[in-house]
């Protein structure tokens, strides 16, 4: 069973339903029972940095997930989630994260850039994987975001997007691992992204 | 790279889809579940469902399509008429779509953009403008279905929808739209020099060239009704000749 973590960041149906095309069962929660018991965590996400790390602590949620981590459980942050799981951010302020993969969130700022970096755009590997097992580098996901991650290592970077600068599209560090695009969105390559996650849980 | 976005847009009256007879494959075209799921395995990037529903009543058959297309499909969409609200914004996101289109209700009450943006954030406005050309050289904002002119300058209407928050714009050209004759390539281009945020093409494309040149001039997608519903143009075709013709493109 993947907890999703309910707190009010949005839809979290599209997540659960592209879970189960690829044969996981999920589950919206915000019980830390539940997270507990999970097999991975979903910290998924859409809206404002510091509202989303607001809620967290409303709710109660940051020693669960940390205490999640630390036994080894695997965490997937989805696009806001996966920024959250950086040192800070700089949307609209300066604003503390999650802190498990060292790094910043910070705006893109290239003259003349359409921004949100919004649509599909193709994955470049950094690393290897196997969480892109099957993806290659004619494979699109779809973006929408208008800060993106500067890891302190691009090593923590398994594949990027070429938007003005190299966007980490999947990062990875241990356990904790993160998709700023929308793999419940990114149509069949996004099914493949997310059935490796399925293998490396099973 | 970033691509070029092609994206099919559907009427919805009373649950069904308003045109588009002429598909073989698919068992049932006036259903919007199905048709959305057709355009998906052809490559569409994403799709725009308008809710011409007249009246009030019938919303709540609309919101259970919305949550239908939502299970089925697993690229983006976008859900326009009838929103006015903030309340509005919240129903059919909850119900599963990525974006929301406003269009007059935004003329009226620029604030909603706004609040909708900070409430839900910018990614999921969609600012969705209908424009004529005035015969002075620019555009005019026109609202409820095309009918009315606001007398708005329609590219200072798109910085300000930018300003207040809005993710995107959609740029419907009435002079353009129905007639095939291709997009409104200078408004197009104006538009795209204006503005930092995306914006999506609307309004007269009849040919695969069309669309060709709107993405060439700066627009980041283009959208398109009667061409794909008649089959005039498939779009696996149409991304195959986008490629050809070196536009970045998502080829499936």
């Amino acid at each position: 069973m993947i907890a999703i973590v309910d707190y009010d960041v949005g839809n979290l149906k599209n997540v659960y339903t592209t879970l189960g095309d690829v044969g996981l069962e999920g589950v919206i929660t915000r019980d830390k029972k539940v997270l507990d018991n999970a097999d991975a965590i979903i910290l998924p996400g859409v809206g404002a940095f510091s509202d989303a790390m607001e809620n967290l602590r409303k709710y109660d949620l940051i020693d669960s997930l940390e205490s999640n981590i630390k036994k080894g459980k695997t965490l997937l942050g989805i696009c806001l989630g996966m920024q959250l799981l950086f040192d800070k951010s700089y949307e609209d302020g300066e604003f503390q994260g999650l802190g498990y993969i060292p790094g910043e969130i910070v705006k893109f700022s290239a003259p003349g850039l359409k921004i949100p970096h919004m649509g599909w755009n193709n994955l470049i590997i950094n690393r290897d994987s196997p969480l892109v097992h099957n993806i290659g580098s004619e494979d699109y996901v779809y973006f929408v975001h208008s800060y993106y991650a500067n890891p302190e290592n691009f090593d923590d970077v398994v594949a990027y997007a070429d938007y003005s600068v190299k966007v980490p599209g999947i990062v990875q560090r241990d356990n904790v691992i993160g998709m700023q695009f929308h793999p419940e969105k990114s149509s069949n390559v996004g099914l493949q992204l997310l059935k490796n996650i399925k293998e490396i849980l099973s | 790279m970033l691509t070029k976005r092609i994206i099919p847009c559907l009427d919805v009256d009373n649950g069904r889809v308003v045109k588009g007879k002429k598909f073989m494959n698919i068992q049932d075209v006036a259903d919007p579940v199905e048709l959305g799921r057709y355009y998906s395995d052809q490559g569409a990037d994403e799709l725009v469902f308008y809710d011409i529903t007249a009246t009030y009543e019938n919303r709540d058959i609309f919101i259970d399509i919305v949550e239908k297309v939502a299970e089925a499909i697993r690229i983006p969409f976008t859900i326009g008429g009838g929103i006015s609200k903030v309340e509005d914004f919240r129903r059919v996101l909850m119900a599963g779509a990525d974006k929301v289109s406003v269009n007059s209700s935004a003329v009226n009450n620029p604030q909603l953009i706004r609040d909708a943006a900070l409430k839900f954030g910018a990614q999921c406005v969609v600012l969705s403008i209908d424009a004529k050309r005035n015969g002075h050289g620019s555009w005019d904002v026109y609202v409820k279905g095309g009918r009315e002119n606001t007398f708005i300058d329609a590219i200072e209407w798109a910085k300000r929808g930018q300003d207040l928050g809005a993710g995107e714009i959609c740029i419907n050209s009435i002079d353009a739209d129905g007639v095939k004759k291709g997009y409104d390539l200078e408004l197009n281009k104006l538009l795209s020099e204006s503005l930092t945020i995306p914006i999506i093409a609307s309004g007269g494309a009849g040919t695969m060239k069309d669309f060709a040149d709107v993405l060439n001039v700066g627009a980041d997608a283009a959208l398109a009704a009667s061409v794909f519903h008649y089959k005039q143009i498939p779009i696996r075709d149409l991304k195959n000749y986008l490629f050809n013709q070196k536009i970045p493109i998502r080829k499936i």
